[in-house]
């Protein structure tokens, strides 16, 4: 009896649990199928009455949202491929090509720092930087910016990948006289693929997730990313909730697919990448 | 000498980039902090003066101490609260590699994207949260109208977002612990709750560590809840300093001024990193 007790006991605090976490997702979603006088005047009611597409098709042909969808598509893959390129060589370098002494652990003390920074603190100088470039307000600025996010994390998580290929596998292509590029493009990136993807994602989940720089960096309405918009709708549809929930859950709609799809590397990668 | 040589162009670009974009801008944040660099002023030097005005500027103090207050608050919350779900989650029973990720969900979300939800659901007339509320026979509560509350409803929404990162991380050190040490526990007659006092717990400090000073870095930057959820209102109510900056220097162009209080938040987060790493390297050697 005692033990049947403990099990009830564990059992409740699980569906709570569940409950706390997927309560207000679930709440949205019908919120989303909703008119909108439905959604206001039934607050208590857990299913929509009178579903409707309404609110995702006014979101899409009026408002044109896959505009902003794919401006942040466009933003972190580009600053998530510039730091793979970059993060892939100087990890390589690190583990085992070998670099002067004290270039490793100043780059992985100063990379540690960078974590540690507000990102308001550089967001000024970095305003300046960008305005004097040209860059303000482009996509390969907002791209440029991340980097301050993507490529320490980047560096940092692809470290374990590298160490953990055995050394025996570039051996034989550096006696046969193999370039340490093409050492690291043939054969480490490939073995690590797994890896470079889990870190893939996990910096295209941070930078599509981003704000403050988006915010400020990017000036034209035309090239706001989804988070802009959505806080833009926040304070525009004020009661229109449909359309305001269709829209955050259709920008969370892709990095939720993506999460789902690296559940095994979440936590390795999560420890340095929550940056956002 | 020579595969050094290759290493280093290898780095090189990192180091660029990083000294670019994140080293060289805090010198020049420094240097602005320093001078007048706004819309009427090109570069004036002020010597300490903006560092004077901010300190004594009432609205700094008051972004100062609601900054503090969330980062307590939420740290402290979602630390217990990860924990417990850590230890709920860490006994096996059916089912459970489905839930996790499920319990993570909400962590996965754009920050923008959960206050939009947040807005929906704490709504003070049509929100789902007052209709509950009213239904158990309570007064409907100003979730992010009132100056008493605003804060805490800040911290109770990072609390749903952030308590799954707290927990994964609780949780993968959880179930890394061996089995046997469980089996011996129970052989000797412990039950759950003293295996979690006497093995898990002291296990898991390590981890605790680490995450509290993660949580404590990650909320001191807040700043999408407060932009999407109260602007800073009612009133002052929930002013913090990364948006009292981010008005001051992007609305209203007070380049030198932003650096100065930029600076002043730079310092404090690393005095208290300092002091957390000194205060729990200390606890630690007792």
């Amino acid at each position: 009896m005692k033990i049947r007790l403990s099990v009830l006991i564990h059992l409740i605090l699980i569906v709570m649990a569940l409950v706390w976490s997927l309560f207000p997702i679930y709440w949205v979603i019908i919120t989303s199928f909703r008119h909108e006088w439905e959604a206001l005047a039934h607050a208590l009611i857990p299913i929509p009455l009178h579903p409707t597409f309404e609110n995702y098709i006014k979101l899409i042909i009026e408002d044109r949202f896959y505009i902003y969808l794919l401006n942040s598509l466009t933003v972190s893959l580009g600053a998530t491929l510039i730091s793979l390129v970059i993060g892939s060589m100087a990890s390589y370098a690190i583990t085992r090509v070998g670099v002067p002494r004290y270039v490793d652990s100043l780059l992985l003390l100063w990379v540690l720092i960078v974590r540690m920074l507000p990102p308001i603190v550089i967001a000024i100088p970095l305003f300046v930087i960008l305005r004097s470039l040209g860059l303000i307000d482009t996509r390969f600025g907002l791209m440029t910016a991340y980097q301050v996010y993507t490529l320490p994390y980047v560096v940092w998580v692809l470290l374990s990948f590298f160490r953990e290929i055995p050394r025996e596998v570039e051996e034989a292509a550096l006696i046969d006289g193999a370039s340490r590029f093409r050492i690291l493009f043939s054969i480490m990136i490939p073995i690590a693929m797994p890896g470079i993807i889990a870190t893939a994602v996990l910096s295209i989940i941070s930078t599509w997730n981003e704000f403050l720089y988006a915010l400020i960096f990017i000036n034209s309405p035309e090239k706001f990313t989804v988070t802009v918009m959505v806080a833009t709708y926040i304070y525009e549809f004020k009661i229109e909730w449909g359309r305001l929930a269709a829209s955050g859950l259709l920008s969370a709609l892709p990095v939720l697919l993506l999460s789902l799809y690296i559940q095994k590397y979440m936590v390795r990668g999560l420890v340095f990448g929550r940056a956002v | 000498m020579d595969r050094h040589y290759v290493g280093l162009l290898m780095v090189l670009p990192a180091i660029v980039i990083m000294a670019v974009l994140t080293l060289y801008p805090i010198f020049y944040s420094i240097y602005l902090s320093f001078h007048d660099f706004s819309a009427s002023h090109r570069l004036k030097y002020v010597g300490l003066s903006n560092f004077m005005s901010s300190i004594g500027n009432r609205l700094f103090q008051i972004s100062f101490m609601n900054t503090v207050l969330f980062v307590v608050g939420a740290t402290v919350t979602e630390v217990i609260l990860g924990l417990c779900l850590a230890l709920i989650f860490m006994w096996e029973f059916r089912g459970r590699g489905i839930l996790v990720p499920l319990i993570v969900l909400p962590m996965m979300l754009p920050t923008i994207v959960v206050c939009s939800f947040w807005r929906i659901l704490m709504h003070t007339e049509f929100g789902v949260l007052n209709a509950m509320i009213k239904l158990l026979g309570f007064k409907p509560i100003n979730w992010l109208g009132s100056s008493n509350i605003a804060l805490w409803s800040i911290v109770l929404v990072d609390l749903w977002q952030y308590t799954p990162f707290v927990f994964l991380i609780l949780y993968a050190g959880a179930i890394s612990i061996p089995r046997h040490i469980f089996e011996a526990a129970i052989i000797d007659g412990a039950n759950r709750l003293q295996i979690i006092r006497y093995h898990v717990i002291p296990f898991l400090k390590p981890y605790i560590v680490i995450v509290a000073l993660l949580r404590i870095i990650d909320t001191f930057r807040i700043f999408d809840k407060v932009y999407a959820l109260t602007a800073g209102g009612p009133g002052n109510a929930t002013e913090v300093l990364t948006f009292l900056i981010y008005k001051i220097a992007f609305r209203y162009y007070e380049f030198g001024l932003g650096s100065a209080q930029a600076i002043i938040m730079l310092c404090i987060v690393l005095i208290v990193v300092c002091f957390y790493i000194i205060l729990t390297r200390r606890g630690r050697t007792r």
